[in-house]
C-alpha cells in the first residue's frame, strides 16, 4: 500500500512537473519564467529517473537510474537561484561568469559520481535496494556519504538558502498586496529545503515511502501557484523599478536590522535541524548497540543452556547403562576382579577424554572412591561424601554447581550419577562422579566477545543469600570467581539487577565503578544469571565523533548563510550609496540649470531666505534697480535696501508691505512700484518651498513703464468708440418698426410650411404600413400635432348596409374600446346632418355647437364618467377610389374650435388615410388568398406523398411475392418434365416448355416493371456525368455478353451532362441495348452515340443501322408494353423505351425517334430542356 | 459431411420443395432443417420453443434465409443471429425474391455473408444452389466455434 502510494506520488510529480515546465515555457515573457521552466523540467527529469529506478529489472540497473537523478538534483538548486535572482529583480547580478561558477559544483558532482569506484570520494557506500512487489526501493540509510556528496548537499542547501533570503528581502520591500505571494514562493523553497535536509541526514527514519522527490515536486507546485495563480511574476519587483530608489532610501535604516533578524531566524532553524539530526542519529545508534549487546547475551545464554543439557545427558547415559552397571557390580562385589577393573578403567578414561571432564571416579555407597580416571587416587572431598549419601537415596542425577573442594583449591563443577545394579529403585551400587574444570571450556566461552571491543565482557552471577556472587574470572580484576560478592542493595550494579531477575538492557555502574550498558538475563534451568556489558564510554565514542562532524557542518552552514546574507546586504548598501551619489550629481546639475535660467530671464530676480537675508539675485535685477556692481558685491542688505528705497516715490508704503509679507511667509503678493523718475515696476513676490516647508522668498521685478503708457492710449480709444456706438443705436431703433411688419408675414409662411411638412410626414408614415391599427395610431399621432383634438376617432362605412362602425377611438390620450360604440345605421328619408351628411356628400362637416345634453348620436367619444362634453366637432369623410369608406372625426371641448383652416388641413390627411386603409384591406385579401393557396399546396403534397408511399409498398410486394409463384410454375414444370418424362408425349412436353417460357417471360416483365417504377421513384442527384465513359462501359458489357458479334461502335468522346449517373446509365443501357438487339441481323452492324443540335439545343442521339420501324407507330414507341416487332423476331418486354423516357423526363428533357423500315433508327434525347 | 446441417428458413412450401430438389440434384446430401417462419428459425438456432433442449453448440453449417417470413422477418432473424455472441460468426446467406436496394443494403449492414436473389428460371435456381453448396460447404473454411 505504502509503496504503491510512493510510486503513484512520483508518477504524479513527474507528470505535474512536465506540465508546469511546458506551461511556464509558453509564458516565458514573464520575468523568471524561463528559469522556472528549467526548474520544473529538472524536477520532471528527477521523477522520471526515479520511476525508471523503481521499475528496473535488476538492483544494478535500479542503482544506475538512481545515479542518473543526480544531474537534475545538482542543477535544481542553481536553477532555483537563477529564478530567485531573476524574480527579485537582480537579473543584473547574473553575469555569464557567475553562471559558469555556479555550475562548477554540479559538474564536479557528476565527475565524482561516475568515477566513484576509483576514489570513493562521492560515497563510501552507495544506497542499497530491496524488492517490494514489482518495485525496487532504495535504502538511503545504507549510504555512507563521502566528501563529494557532502559538498554537493551543502552547496545545494546554501543556494536554496540564498534564494530564500532574496525572496524574503523582496517580500519585505514589496507592496503589501503581493507580499503574501512572495512569502508563498519563499515558503515553497523552504519546503524543498526541509525535504532535502531530511533526505541528506535521514532525519525521519525511512519507510517504503521516500518523500524526497514528491517533496521537491510540492515545492515546484507551490512556486507555480504563486507565479501563475496569483500572477505573481507580473508584479515582481523587477516591474517596480520606478519606486525602487525611494524604497531603498527609506529601507536603508531598517534593512540591517531585518537582515540580522533573518540571519538569527535562519541560524536558529539550521541549529534546530542540526540538533534534530543528531538526536535522530543518536537514538538509532543506541538502538543498534543495544541490539548488539542483547543478541550477544542471548547467544551466550543459549550456549550455556546447551552445554548444561549435554553434561546432564552424559550423566544420564551412565546412570541408565546396564553394561556399565553390571561391570560396576562385578568390580564392587569383587575388587580383585582385575578384568572388570580394567574394563571400568577404560570406560572411565574414554568418558573423561571424550567429553573433557577433569576427573571421573566411582564412589561406593559409603562415599569411598573405588576407581578413578586418571588412575591416581585423590582424597574424596567431605561435601562429596555427604552428597553421595543424599543422591543414593534420591536415585537421580545431580548437578553440583561451582564449588571448591578445599577453601583455596581450584573451582569445579560436578555431575553425580547413581549406578543401579539390575532393577532401578533399589539402593544403588555406587555413584559415578563427573568432575568439570570450568577453566577448560566454560570460562573461555563466557569471556569470549564476538567482536573486537576494548571493554566488553560477559559475567556469570549466582544469587547467594543477600549477595550476588560472581562465578567467573573478570576481565579487569583477578581472583573474582566465587570470591567477589556485591550486596543486593547496590541496585545500580548490572550484576545485582541480573540477580534480582531483571531482563533486558540496563545502565549502571559496574564492579570497577565505571558506567556501563548491559544486557541482563537469567540462564533457564540453572541458578545462573548472565550479564553482557560494555563501557558507556566505548559505546558512545563514535557518537562523539559524529557530534563533532554535525557541529562543524551546521556551523559552516550558518556561517555560509550569514555570508550570503552579508553579500545581499552589502549589495543593497552599494546600491543605496550609488543612488545617493547619483542624486547628488543630479542636484548639482539642476542647480547649474537654475542659475542659467535665472540669468536668461527678462525679469529681475531676488532670492532671500526666511529671515529676509539676500541669498542670490540675477544680473537683470541689478540693471533694473541700477545697483552698482560694487554695492552688489558687498552683499550688505541694509545698504541695498536704502539704495532701493531712495528711488521710490512712496518708500514707506513699500516698506510696510514688505514687512507685512514677512509676517506671513507662505503668502504671495503682487504690486506696482512707482519710481521718482516716472518708471513703474511690477513687483511679484512668491514663497520659495522645499517640499512643504517655506525656506525663503523670491522677488521678481519687471519694468512696465512702456506697457502702462500703451494702456492709457487704449483707454482713450475705447471712450471714443463708446460715443460712436450710442449714435448708431438711435438710427437702428428707427429701422426696427419696419422690420416688425416683415416678421408677421414670415410667421404665417413658417406656419404653413410647418403644416405642409406635417402632411408630408403623415403621408410617409401611412405609406409605410399595411396594418390597420398602426394606420389609425399613426394618423392620430400626427393629427394631434396639427390641430386641437382631445378626442379623435376613425370609423369605417359599409355602403351596402349603410352602417358606420367605430374602429379607433381616442379620448384625452386614452384608447377606448371600439365595441363601446354601437354601429350607426343611416335610414333613408332622415334629414341629413352631422356624420350622415359628411358621408353622403363626401364633404367635411363642422358641428360648431353641440347639444349640452349627451345622446348616443352626438357624443361619440369621451371617457366614461367624464363630465366634460365636446363642444364642437369636425367630420371628414374618408374617400378611396370615389367611394366613401369611412369617417375621420375630431372633437374639441371648445366652442367653434374648427374652421376652414382645419378642413384644409384635414382634407388631404383624410385622403391619405382613406388610401392607406384601402391598401391595407387589399393586402389583407391578398394575404388570405396566398394562405389558402399554400394550404392547398400542402394538402396536395401530402396526397402525393401518400400515393408515392403506396406505390413503393406495392412495388416491394410485387418484387417479393409475384416472383415466387412464377418460380414454382417453372420449377415444378421442369420437375414434371424430368421426373415423368416417360409418361409424357411430345405434345405434353411442348406445352410444358411453353409454360416454362411464359413463366420466365413473366419474371422478366416483372423485373422490367420494377425497374420502371424504381426509375420513377428513385431520388435524383445532380452531378457532372461523363456520358462518353458511361457509353463505353455499357458497350463493353454488351460485347462481353455476345463476343461473337461484329459491331462497329462509335462513341463521340468528351460528352458530359449534368444529371444522375445511375439513371443515365440505365437509359444508355436500354438505348444501346435496343440498338444492339435490332442490328442483330446485320452483318456490318454500326451503332453510334453522339451529340448534335436540334432546334438550337444540344441533343444526344443513339443511331443504328438496324431494322428500324414504321414512323406511323412513332407515338406508341415510348409507351409501356408497346412493341414494334414480333417477340419471335426480337425478344423483349416493351418497357425499355418507357424507362428511357421516364429518365429523360425526370431530367427535364424529352426523347423522340426518327426511323424508317429497314434503314435503321435514331433515338434522340435532351437533358435539362428548360436550362 | 453428414453432420453438417443446412438450415433453410422459408415459408413457401413450393420454394422449400424446389430448394430440396435443387440440393439433391447437386448431390448435396447434408441434412436440411426447414424452419417455416422467423421465430422457428430463432428457436432452432438458440434451442428454444419447439427446439428447447437442442445442443446449441452444434450450429448449422449454413443458414439459407428468406427475408419475407411470417412472425419474425428475415432481417430480424439475421440481426438476432449477429447480435448473439454464440452465433455471430454463423454463415448466413440470404436467398430471397427481391433485390430491392433497401433490402440488400440492410442485409449487408447487418453482416450477411452473401445475398442471392432467387431466379425465376429453375435451371438457374438449381445452378445457384449448386454453387452455394460447393462454396459454403466445401470451399469455405468454416468459422471457429465461439468459446464462451
Amino acid at each position: 500500500m505504502e509503496v504503491l502510494l510512493y510510486f503513484a506520488s512520483i508518477l504524479l510529480t513527474g507528470a505535474l512537473a512536465g506540465f508546469l515546465a511546458a506551461y511556464a515555457w509558453r509564458q516565458r515573457n514573464v520575468p523568471g519564467s524561463r528559469a522556472y521552466a528549467g526548474l520544473a523540467l529538472g524536477e520532471c527529469f528527477l521523477s522520471l529517473a526515479e520511476i525508471m529506478s523503481v521499475l528496473s529489472p535488476t538492483a544494478a540497473q535500479a542503482l544506475f537510474w538512481w545515479q542518473v537523478r543526480f544531474p537534475a538534483l545538482a542543477a535544481i538548486p542553481v536553477l532555483w537561484l537563477v529564478f530567485a535572482l531573476e524574480y527579485s529583480g537582480r537579473k543584473d547580478w547574473l553575469s555569464k561568469r557567475l553562471l559558469a561558477v555556479m555550475f562548477v559544483v554540479p559538474v564536479l558532482t557528476q565527475v565524482l559520481l561516475w568515477s566513484n569506484s576509483l576514489h570513493g570520494l562521492w560515497v563510501r557506500q552507495e544506497v542499497g535496494f530491496h524488492r517490494n512487489g514489482p518495485f525496487w526501493i532504495a535504502e538511503i540509510s545504507a549510504r555512507l556519504p563521502g566528501l563529494g556528496f557532502l559538498v554537493h548537499s551543502f552547496y545545494g542547501l546554501i543556494l536554496l538558502l540564498i534564494g530564500i533570503v532574496l525572496l524574503l528581502v523582496a517580500a519585505w520591500r514589496m507592496r503589501h498586496l503581493y507580499r503574501g505571494q512572495a512569502l508563498l514562493v519563499a515558503g515553497a523553497a523552504s519546503t524543498a529545503f526541509v525535504f532535502a535536509i531530511n533526505a541528506i541526514f535521514n532525519l525521519i527514519p525511512q519507510t517504503e515511502f521516500n518523500p524526497f522527490t514528491p517533496g521537491i515536486g510540492l515545492s515546484v507546485l507551490l512556486i507555480a501557484l504563486a507565479v501563475f495563480r496569483f500572477q505573481f511574476l507580473k508584479h515582481a519587483p523587477a516591474a517596480e523599478t520606478g519606486s525602487k530608489a525611494h524604497a531603498l532610501e527609506s529601507q536603508a535604516g531598517r534593512s540591517l536590522a531585518v537582515f540580522l533578524l533573518i540571519f538569527i531566524l535562519m541560524a536558529a532553524g539550521i541549529a534546530a535541524v542540526g540538533y534534530l539530526s543528531f538526536q535522530n542519529y543518536e537514538s538509532r545508534f543506541r538502538a543498534q548497540v543495544e541490539s548488539q549487546i542483547a543478541s550477544i547475551a542471548e547467544l551466550k545464554v543459549s550456549g550455556l543452556v546447551g552445554w548444561r543439557a549435554e553434561r546432564m545427558g552424559d550423566a544420564q547415559v551412565m546412570r541408565q547403562n546396564p553394561a556399565f552397571a553390571a561391570l560396576a557390580a562385578r568390580y564392587l562385589g569383587n575388587p580383585a576382579d582385575t578384568q572388570a577393573q580394567a574394563q571400568i578403567q577404560a570406560w572411565l578414561d574414554s568418558l573423561r577424554s571424550s567429553y573433557h571432564y577433569d576427573r571421573v571416579f566411582l564412589l561406593d555407597t559409603g562415599g569411598v572412591e573405588r576407581i578413578s580416571s586418571p588412575a591416581a587416587p585423590e582424597p574424596v572431598a567431605a561435601h562429596l561424601a555427604q552428597e553421595a549419601d543424599a543422591i543414593s537415596s534420591a536415585g537421580q542425577v545431580t548437578f553440583l554447581d561451582f564449588h571448591r573442594d578445599t577453601a583455596d583449591g581450584p573451582i569445579y563443577l560436578a555431575l553425580l550419577a547413581p549406578i543401579f545394579a539390575g532393577q532401578e529403585g533399589n539402593r544403588p551400587l555406587g555413584i559415578l562422579v563427573l568432575r568439570i574444570d570450568p577453566s577448560v571450556y566454560l570460562y573461555p566461552f563466557i569471556q569470549q566477545w564476538p567482536v573486537p571491543s576494548a571493554s566488553a565482557e560477559t559475567l556469570l552471577i549466582r544469587r547467594e543469600g543477600t549477595d550476588a556472587l560472581f562465578l567467573n574470572e573478570l576481565r579487569f580484576q583477578t581472583g573474582t570467581a566465587l570470591n567477589l560478592r556485591v550486596p543486593l542493595e547496590n541496585t545500580q550494579t548490572p550484576a545485582v539487577q541480573a540477580a534480582l531477575g531483571q531482563v533486558g538492557i540496563v545502565e549502571g555502574v559496574d564492579y570497577r565503578g565505571a558506567p556501563v550498558i548491559a544486557a541482563v538475563r537469567a540462564v533457564p534451568g540453572s541458578p545462573w544469571f548472565l550479564v553482557a556489558r560494555m563501557d558507556t564510554a566505548e559505546v558512545y565514542a563514535p557518537l562523539r565523533e559524529r557530534l563533532w562532524q554535525t557541529l562543524i557542518f551546521f556551523a559552516a552552514l550558518i556561517a555560509a548563510s550569514g555570508a550570503g546574507l552579508m553579500l545581499v546586504w552589502r549589495q543593497q548598501r552599494v546600491r543605496y550609496y550609488r543612488g545617493q551619489v547619483e542624486s547628488a550629481r543630479a542636484l548639482q546639475n539642476s542647480h547649474a540649470l537654475l542659475a542659467a535660467t535665472l540669468e536668461s530671464t527678462a525679469d529681475g530676480l531676488l532670492v532671500v531666505d526666511r529671515a529676509g537675508k539676500v541669498t542670490s539675485f540675477n544680473r537683470k535685477f541689478l540693471e533694473l534697480w541700477r545697483i552698482p556692481e560694487s554695492l552688489a558685491a558687498t552683499r550688505d542688505d541694509e545698504q541695498l535696501l536704502q539704495f532701493v528705497l531712495a528711488q521710490l516715490q512712496y518708500p514707506d508704503a513699500f516698506l510696510a508691505k514688505v514687512q507685512k509679507l514677512y509676517q506671513t511667509p507662505d503668502a504671495g503678493a503682487m504690486d506696482e512700484l512707482a519710481f521718482k523718475d516716472g518708471r513703474i515696476f511690477e513687483r511679484y513676490s512668491q514663497p520659495q518651498c522645499y517640499g512643504d516647508t517655506v525656506v525663503g522668498r523670491v522677488w521678481s521685478f519687471r519694468d512696465i513703464t512702456e506697457r502702462k503708457r500703451q494702456e492709457a492710449q487704449i483707454l482713450a480709444a475705447q471712450a471714443e468708440l463708446q460715443r460712436l456706438l450710442a449714435e448708431a443705436d438711435q438710427s437702428r431703433r428707427a429701422l426696427l418698426s419696419v422690420v416688425e411688419d416683415q416678421k408677421t408675414v414670415e410667421e404665417a409662411l413658417r406656419e404653413s410650411n410647418r403644416r405642409l411638412n406635417a402632411l408630408n410626414r403623415v403621408g410617409l408614415a401611412l405609406a409605410q404600413t399595411l396594418d390597420l391599427p398602426t394606420i389609425y395610431r399613426t394618423a392620430c399621432e400626427h393629427l394631434s400635432q396639427l390641430v386641437d383634438c382631445p378626442c379623435f376617432g376613425i370609423s369605417l362605412y359599409d355602403p351596402a348596409a349603410k352602417t358606420l362602425r367605430a374602429e379607433y377611438m381616442l379620448s384625452d390620450g386614452e384608447l377606448l374600446e371600439a365595441t363601446r360604440f354601437p354601429p350607426l345605421t343611416f335610414q333613408e328619408g332622415q334629414p341629413l346632418k352631422g356624420r350622415a351628411r359628411a358621408i353622403s356628400t363626401q364633404q367635411p362637416e363642422i358641428v360648431a355647437d353641440m347639444p349640452s345634453a349627451p345622446s348616443d348620436k352626438t357624443v361619440v367619444v369621451g371617457a366614461p364618467g367624464d363630465d366634460r362634453l365636446a363642444r364642437s366637432a369636425l367630420y371628414v369623410p374618408l374617400v378611396a377610389r370615389g367611394q366613401t369608406i369611412g369617417l375621420l372625426e375630431v372633437q374639441s371641448y371648445r366652442d367653434h374650435a374648427y374652421g376652414q383652416a382645419e378642413i384644409a388641413l384635414l382634407g388631404p390627411v383624410a385622403n391619405q388615410i382613406g388610401l392607406a386603409i384601402e391598401n391595407a384591406r387589399l393586402f389583407a385579401d391578398l394575404e388570405a388568398e396566398r394562405n389558402s393557396l399554400a394550404q392547398r399546396v400542402r394538402e396536395r403534397t401530402a396526397q402525393l406523398q401518400a400515393a408515392n408511399q403506396e406505390l413503393e409498398s406495392f412495388a416491394y410486394s410485387v418484387s417479393h411475392d409475384l416472383r415466387a409463384p412464377l418460380r414454382g410454375i417453372d420449377g415444378w414444370s421442369l420437375a414434371l418434365l424430368e421426373d415423368c418424362y416417360a409418361q409424357l408425349d411430345d405434345q405434353a412436353r411442348q406445352y410444358l416448355d411453353r409454360v416454362r417460357a411464359e413463366a420466365q417471360r413473366m419474371g422478366r416483365l416483372i423485373d422490367d416493371l420494377l425497374q420502371l417504377s424504381r426509375v420513377t421513384r428513385a431520388e435524383m442527384r445532380q452531378e457532372p456525368v461523363d456520358l462518353s465513359a458511361l457509353a463505353h462501359t455499357v458497350a463493353a458489357r454488351l460485347k462481353e455478353a455476345q463476343p461473337e458479334r461484329q459491331v462497329e461502335l462509335v462513341i463521340q468522346p468528351g460528352l458530359t451532362a449534368q444529371g444522375d449517373a445511375r439513371l443515365l446509365e440505365i437509359a444508355l443501357t436500354n438505348l444501346l441495348g435496343n440498338a444492339w438487339k435490332f442490328t442483330g441481323a446485320r452483318p456490318q452492324a454500326r451503332i453510334e452515340f453522339g451529340q448534335t443540335e436540334v432546334e438550337g439545343r444540344p441533343a444526344f442521339y443513339v443511331r443504328d443501322n438496324g431494322v428500324g420501324y414504321d414512323m406511323a407507330y412513332a407515338e406508341k414507341l415510348f409507351g409501356a408494353f408497346q412493341r414494334m416487332h414480333k417477340t419471335s423476331e426480337f425478344p423483349g418486354t416493351g418497357i425499355g423505351l418507357a424507362i428511357v423516357q421516364r429518365i429523360v423526363h425526370r431530367h427535364g428533357g424529352r426523347a423522340w425517334a426518327e426511323a424508317h423500315v429497314d434503314q435503321g433508327a435514331t433515338f434522340y434525347f435532351t437533358l435539362e430542356e428548360a436550362a | 459431411m453428414n453432420s453438417k446441417i443446412i438450415l433453410l428458413v422459408e415459408d413457401n412450401p413450393s420454394d422449400i420443395g424446389l430448394t430440396q430438389r435443387a440440393l439433391s440434384k447437386s448431390h448435396i446430401a447434408n441434412e436440411l432443417v426447414v424452419a417455416e417462419d422467423g421465430q422457428e428459425a430463432l428457436d432452432y438456432v438458440f434451442g428454444a420453443g419447439a427446439h428447447a433442449g437442442r445442443d446449441v453448440t452444434e450450429l448449422p453449417t449454413l443458414v439459407l434465409l428468406d427475408l419475407k417470413l411470417p412472425k419474425v422477418s428475415g432481417l430480424k432473424v439475421l440481426g438476432r443471429i449477429r447480435a448473439d455472441e454464440r452465433t455471430r460468426r454463423l454463415p448466413v446467406v440470404v436467398l430471397t425474391n427481391s433485390k430491392e436496394e433497401q433490402d440488400v443494403a440492410a442485409c449487408y449492414d447487418l453482416g450477411v455473408n452473401s445475398y442471392i436473389r432467387k431466379p425465376v428460371d429453375f435451371t438457374q435456381f438449381a445452378q445457384a444452389i449448386q454453387h452455394l453448396g460447393l462454396y459454403w460447404l466445401v470451399l469455405n473454411e468454416p468459422p471457429p466455434k465461439v468459446r464462451l
